[in-house]
Order: C-alpha cells, then sequence, then structure tokens
C-alpha cells in the first residue's frame, strides 16, 4: 500500500484516532502509536513523529490536556482528553460513519450508483 | 549519534519556520522521550531509518509549524493583547460607560420630560448620582478586567500575560477621581470626572487602604486573581509542560 497517498487521502484520521484511544485512558506519545500500530495491523503507517504537532494542536484548542508525569520510572508528557476533546470525538466519529456508509454506497456499485442519462 | 542529529534537523526546521522557542524545545523534548522508548533495547538507528519511522525532520517541523499557526490569534501576539491593548481598552470602557448613564438620562428626559423638581425627587436624584460617581472608578474597570481574564483563560497564555493586563486595568482605575457638587440652582449640579497620578504617596495609613480609591484598584486586582485561580490549570499549559 503506497503510504502517503493513504495518508493524505485519510487526513484527519489521526486525530480521530487519537481523540478515540484517550478516550479509554490518558497515555504518552510513544503509547498512543503502539496502540495504533496494534489496533491497525500497521495498515496506518505514519511518521510517528508527526502525532506530536496533532497533539500539541489538540491540547492548545481544548481538547486534550497534557502534564509531565512519572511512568515507569520515566517522565512522560501524558495527555487526558478533555470534556470538549470528548465532544470532538463525538462529532468526529459521526462524520466518520457518513463517509463510509456514503463510500460504501458507491463501492457496493449496483444501479444506485449510476448516473442517470438522458 | 543518528538520533541526535535528527532531533537537531528538527530543531533547524522548526527554528526556520519561526516556531518559537519554548514550542521548539517542548516538542524535541516529547520526541527525545520517544526515540528513548524506540531504542529502549539498546539498539541504535540509522538516519534512513528514523526518516521511515519518525518521518523526515522537514515533515515533522512543517506539520509543528501549520499547527502553530492554526492556533489563535491572541496566543501568537500576547503582547499587543495583554501588554498594550488593556490600557486604551480601560479607558475605552470609562467612556462607554459614561456615554451609557448620559444616554439612559437623555432617554428619561425623552420619554418623560423633565421631573418637577421636589424635595423628594431631589433626594432620589441626588442619592443616584452619588451612587453612579462611585460606580465610575469600579465597574468599567471590573469589567475589563473579566474580559482579559476570560480572554487569558480561553485562549490559555502565560498567566503572567493576565497579571500584565490586569495590573494596567487596576491602576488606571486608580487613577479616576469622581465629584458631585450639587447647587440648590436646577440645572447648575456638577458631576466632575478626572484622571491622577496614582495616588502612592497615600499608602502610609490603614485608613487609607479603606479609600475608595484603593479599592478601585483592589477590585479589577481580585478579578484577576480569580481568574488566575480558577483557570491556572488550564492557562500556559504548552509553556509549563517542559
Amino acid at each position: 500500500m503506497n503510504t502517503r497517498k493513504t495518508n493524505d487521502f485519510l487526513n484527519g484520521v489521526p486525530e480521530l484516532l487519537l481523540l478515540r484511544l484517550l478516550e479509554r485512558r490518558p497515555m504518552y506519545g510513544y503509547q498512543l502509536v503502539q496502540s495504533i500500530k496494534l489496533a491497525t495491523g500497521d495498515a496506518l503507517a505514519f511518521g510517528e513523529g508527526c502525532i506530536y504537532p496533532i497533539l500539541h494542536r489538540l491540547e492548545a484548542s481544548g481538547h486534550l490536556s497534557a502534564a509531565r508525569e512519572q511512568v515507569a520510572g520515566r517522565s512522560r508528557v501524558v495527555y487526558r482528553l478533555s470534556e470538549a476533546g470528548r465532544r470532538r470525538l463525538h462529532v468526529a466519529a459521526a462524520r466518520w460513519k457518513q463517509v463510509v456508509a456514503a463510500v460504501g454506497q458507491i463501492l457496493k456499485g449496483g444501479e444506485d450508483g449510476e448516473p442517470e442519462l438522458a | 549519534m543518528g538520533s541526535r542529529s535528527w532531533l537537531e534537523r528538527v530543531g533547524r526546521e522548526l527554528a526556520r519556520r519561526g516556531v518559537p522557542a519554548g514550542r521548539r524545545s517542548r516538542l524535541l523534548a516529547e520526541l527525545r522521550d520517544h526515540l528513548q522508548d524506540l531504542t529502549e533495547g539498546g539498539e541504535r538507528m540509522s538516519k534512513i531509518a528514523l526518516d521511515e519511522v519518525l518521518g523526515q525532520p522537514e515533515a515533522v517541523a512543517e506539520q509543528a509549524a501549520t499547527a502553530y499557526r492554526k492556533e489563535n490569534w491572541i496566543r501568537r501576539h500576547p503582547l499587543w493583547v495583554f501588554g498594550i491593548t488593556p490600557l486604551p481598552a480601560a479607558l475605552l470602557g470609562l467612556t462607554l460607560y459614561l456615554l451609557l448613564a448620559f444616554g439612559a438620562a437623555w432617554l428619561l428626559e425623552r420619554c418623560f420630560g423633565e421631573l418637577p423638581v421636589s424635595g423628594d425627587h431631589e433626594r432620589l436624584g441626588r442619592i443616584l448620582l452619588t451612587a453612579y460617581a462611585y460606580t465610575i472608578g469600579l465597574v468599567p474597570f471590573v469589567a475589563c478586567a473579566v474580559f482579559f481574564g476570560w480572554l487569558a483563560v480561553r485562549s490559555k497564555v502565560s498567566r503572567w500575560w493576565l497579571v500584565v493586563a490586569v495590573a494596567q486595568v487596576g491602576i488606571v482605575a486608580w487613577m479616576v477621581v469622581t465629584s458631585v457638587k450639587f447647587s440648590d440652582v436646577p440645572g447648575q449640579s456638577q458631576l466632575l470626572i478626572g484622571l491622577r497620578l496614582p495616588p502612592w504617596n497615600n499608602l502610609n495609613s490603614w485608613a487609607s487602604l479603606l479609600s475608595p480609591g484603593l479599592l478601585q484598584l483592589a477590585l479589577p486586582l481580585a478579578v484577576g486573581m480569580i481568574y488566575l485561580c480558577v483557570g491556572s490549570r488550564r492557562l500556559g499549559v504548552l509553556s509549563r509542560v517542559p
């Protein structure tokens, strides 16, 4: 699979995944990347360094909070989902389901997907 | 060596794109943590492997710079918003408050005409005018402090910017003096409003601490303190996390 093209097409998906994972429990960057890899079977490969700007943007907009904490004997920046983040997740997830359903309709093919010709 | 040069390249690219030092060091610290996790087993990663796993330094820097640019205008220009604007905003607030009162008085006169001069009306008028004169040094400035406090908490700038803004508002409030001179001749009573230099010399006695002027300074500062306390967990998170 061409990863770069996949990522262009999936613009906005990392944010959705990060919000969803943080809804389950607070995590730090490396944990988030590993969770995404594990959950998707490496299907969504992207530069791991690129998740930090997304996390910082979500933090600046109040959707996440961050604090340096000791985890397994090491200091790490742990992210938590805020109430605003939870609302954003629900909106983004609903939109994603709509997109998937719409694309699914086209891929299903058949008469419904064909334009009417004059 | 590979990871250090990779981080240095990210740092250079971030600086080239105008990302401020605080943000750069925060991102680099987290990337350093990430690299430590990646190489926990003691293995070393080549430059090519780092580019593949973490992304090209240019791409990471570009994404960070884009995220920074997308943040709101207030966060990017705190000097303008909290360093320079409070002074004119406080004076503008004062002007608006005066205009509001004069507008209301004008409207009342238009609607009901001139009230007949009687003892009761005169007493009520004097009480209202005196009360209003006292609020001139308080209401617009407290409103201003609330506005800047709300702005600081909402945009999550460093708490020091809120202190700077509220201190300016408080000092302007402290400089405002009002006085009412009543006259028995109809239409000749006067409401005097002025600005004086902050009366630092008057702070040498306990009695002076209860003066209306000092209350005008204290209330905006108290509002700022409330916003500092309530918003302390939210303020400047990005700059606080090293």
